[in-house]
């Protein structure tokens, strides 16, 4: 194995940006086209988000050329509506202008951002605190008109793709879906006829949220998009399944007219970590992305210079939990693989090794209870690395033969997880009382870090329990925890659309406070979100009591971290549970034809 | 030397911008309460703007003032989620 940064300076010249640039105009022609992304795509462009502190920096050339040199063809930045449009109707432009140009002077494309939220347009009586008033949506959609409007008339033939605000979640966004959809739908309509030549980027709310993405494809909001761009989760493990679900089954089997080109528009990396950006660039790579805009301070020459002349070539999975892209240089001399291991894999101890973790790297420990460190991976004759969560690039693994060109399907990653086999297992369940194996392909242990879950596990009645902490006073809410979160194994439940119907049973102790003081219901990640089943009371009395909800609309793809959630809030008393299990139904027959 | 030391420090400062206005790990979007009975157990006995703001304290640590909760509730009403 050779040190990468000696790999990059051997190899080729990288590309230049403009040379970057024509070849994803390619890309992009070829998605728009419809075309699935395959062994041998170009790589994305890579771009970068620029905060507007870069519109006033003394030291914004600085940047720009060294954003040039590290091979970065395309900058995104939010066109601040507060500072182009400080009070209604007045328009000031100098220092997006400025900035738009010293861009365009270095063949650097610039990528706009609508928003965030004119602070003057939010309606007052709504009370937002000031500070989070920009997060808020205009009070009137044709002020919202106008800015747009006016931008893409400014920017004309300067800008063409223009996203319709910052990853619109409940962090960002303090409204509701369907008010999205009204900025998106008047920001294009604006913004095309303005400037036939403008694109609108759509960004998703979530991080890597296939079931949302899948239901924009098939609304009538995607007539509005002509690129759809989306941000990662921090582990690469977390990454794959969605992705490859993406590529395969939402984006592989909508018709033409409806599939989008992809962009990684970031993360939710707060700290811009050069070694996790230089993964997501090549997983981009590897899932067809057109582009994917990495944050500025994870600019690294040595990794962006090592990219030059590589062509993705496909994966194998170099042990359990563990898979590797590889990527060849033109001249077939030499390869990199970026490989990981999913950090819940149930690996074996592992025996004395003769290889050492690249302590570099930063890997986490494993996540999973009682499971010793990951074996030692051979991916060169002689030699072994230990791999973790944090992903490593590694030089000339020796993989030949080894390597299936192509996007992984969700079979590829499953297989890679090893262990039990749940595809054909009727039910997953969660069984705090038994000597072993108490969580069977449905967890909540691993959950109580999700905020409200902190449950605490008592013996109650001769069985173990989890107990939710229901608070009732006002000003302790930050010490409320009334759910308790579950997540399904993805082998055997991961967005079936809704097709599976679902018997969840929850074995909990009686109201011992009486009738009507306990009860629970159960908000579930559905084909339209997540939502709630129906409330249950708990029979008062002593001992245990069992509840089965049936859902007949699971979609579940752990977005938000998990895949439902009990809900005791609105309960006299804290909630104990023994048990939940989760079962699938048969199909149900068609009604027999009258004769 | 001294210009990548100076290129360093520049995308410290651009990069430390752009981490704050980075989103932290949060929900989607807010919680669908609109299918809820207000006033009831599963409201928390709340009205479901009302449960709507503590649920969003709850899973985000922000509170929604009532109008503006009030409003989502509306727009959730009219729309699913």
């Amino acid at each position: 194995m050779r040190p990468l940064s000696e790999l990059g300076h051997d190899a080729k010249p990288r590309l230049s940006a403009r040379l970057r640039f024509l070849l994803s105009a390619l890309a992009l022609a070829a998605a728009l086209a419809g075309a699935a992304p395959a062994s041998g795509e170009p790589p994305p462009v890579l771009g970068v988000n620029v905060g507007t502190a870069a519109l006033e920096g003394a030291e914004q050339s600085d940047l720009l050329n060294k954003l040039v040199e590290a091979g970065v063809a395309s900058i995104r930045m939010e066109l601040d509506w507060n500072r182009v449009e400080p009070r209604s109707g007045e328009f000031e432009w100098a220092d997006f202008d400025a900035f738009v140009d010293a861009a365009r002077e270095r063949d650097l494309e610039v990528v706009l951002v609508l928003g965030p939220c004119a602070e003057w347009a939010v309606n007052p009586a709504w009370n937002v605190p000031a500070e989070e008033r920009c997060r808020s949506v205009p009070e009137s959609v044709n002020v919202w008109r106008r800015y747009v409007r006016s931008a893409v008339s400014h920017f004309r033939g300067r800008v063409t793709f223009w996203q319709v605000r910052e990853q619109p979640d409940a962090h960002n966004f303090r409204g509701a879906r369907r008010e999205y959809m009204a900025l998106l739908r008047a920001a294009a309509e604006e913004a095309r006829a303005t400037d036939r030549a403008a694109r609108i980027l759509v960004p998703e709310a979530g991080h890597l949220d296939v079931a949302a993405f899948d239901r924009f494809v098939k609304s009538d909001g995607c007539a509005h998009a002509d690129v759809v761009g989306i941000y990662l989760p921090s582990e690469p493990a977390d990454i794959l399944l969605p992705w490859s679900v993406l590529v395969h089954e939402v984006l592989g089997k909508c018709g033409p007219e409806r599939q989008r080109p992809v962009w990684v528009l970031g993360g939710d990396d707060a700290a811009p970590v050069a070694r996790t950006w230089q993964a997501h660039y090549m997983l981009a790579w590897a899932f067809g992305a057109d582009r994917c805009y990495v944050p500025v301070g994870a600019i690294d020459e040595s990794w962006t210079s090592a990219l030059g002349g590589l062509e993705y070539r496909g994966f194998f999975s170099p042990a359990a939990g563990a898979l590797a892209l590889v990527f060849d240089h033109e001249e077939k001399h030499r390869s990199l693989a970026v490989t990981w291991r999913a950090p819940d894999t149930q690996v074996p101890r592992s025996e004395p090794t003769v290889g050492d973790e690249d302590s570099s790297s930063g890997a986490a420990p494993s996540r999973a209870e009682g499971v010793g460190e990951p074996p030692p991976v051979q991916l060169e004759a002689g030699e072994s690395i230990r791999i973790g969560p944090r992903p490593q690039v590694i030089a000339d693994p020796a993989c030949t033969g080894a390597v299936r060109a192509g996007v992984p399907t969700r079979a590829d990653v499953l297989a890679t997880r090893g262990g039990v086999d749940l595809a054909d297992v009727p039910m997953v369940y969660v069984e705090f009382s038994l000597p072993a194996r108490q969580e069977f392909g449905l967890y909540n242990r691993r959950m109580r870090g999700l905020r409200g879950g902190e449950a605490l596990e008592e013996e109650r009645f001769g069985r173990m329990s989890a107990r939710t902490r229901i608070t009732y006073r006002k000003g302790e809410e930050e010490k409320d925890n009334p759910w308790l979160y579950f997540d399904v194994d993805d082998a055997w439940l991961y967005f079936d659309g809704g097709r599976s119907r679902l018997a969840i049973t929850v074995e909990c102790e009686a109201s011992f406070r009486g009738k009507k003081k306990l009860g629970f219901n159960i908000l579930y990640d559905s084909t339209t979100g997540y939502r709630f089943t129906p409330w249950q009371w708990v029979d008062p009395g002593y001992g245990w009591r069992r509840y089965c909800l049936r859902i007949d609309d699971a979609n579940f793809t752990n977005r938000d971290g998990y895949d439902f959630r009990i809900n005791a809030k609105g309960s006299k008393q804290d909630l104990y549970v023994s048990a939940v299990t989760v079962e699938k139904l048969p199909a149900e027959e068609p009604p027999d034809e009258p004769q | 030397m001294p210009g990548m030391v100076r290129f360093l420090v520049i995308i410290a400062v651009f990069g430390t911008l752009v981490a704050l206005a980075t989103t932290p790990a949060s929900a989607a979007q807010y919680t669908n309460v609109a299918g809820l009975e207000p006033w009831s157990a599963e409201s928390n006995y709340m009205s479901l703007a009302g449960y709507l703001r503590w649920m969003t304290f709850r899973e985000q640590g922000v509170w929604l003032s009532m109008p503006e909760a009030q409003r989502i509730v509306e727009q959730q009403m009219t729309m699913p989620q």
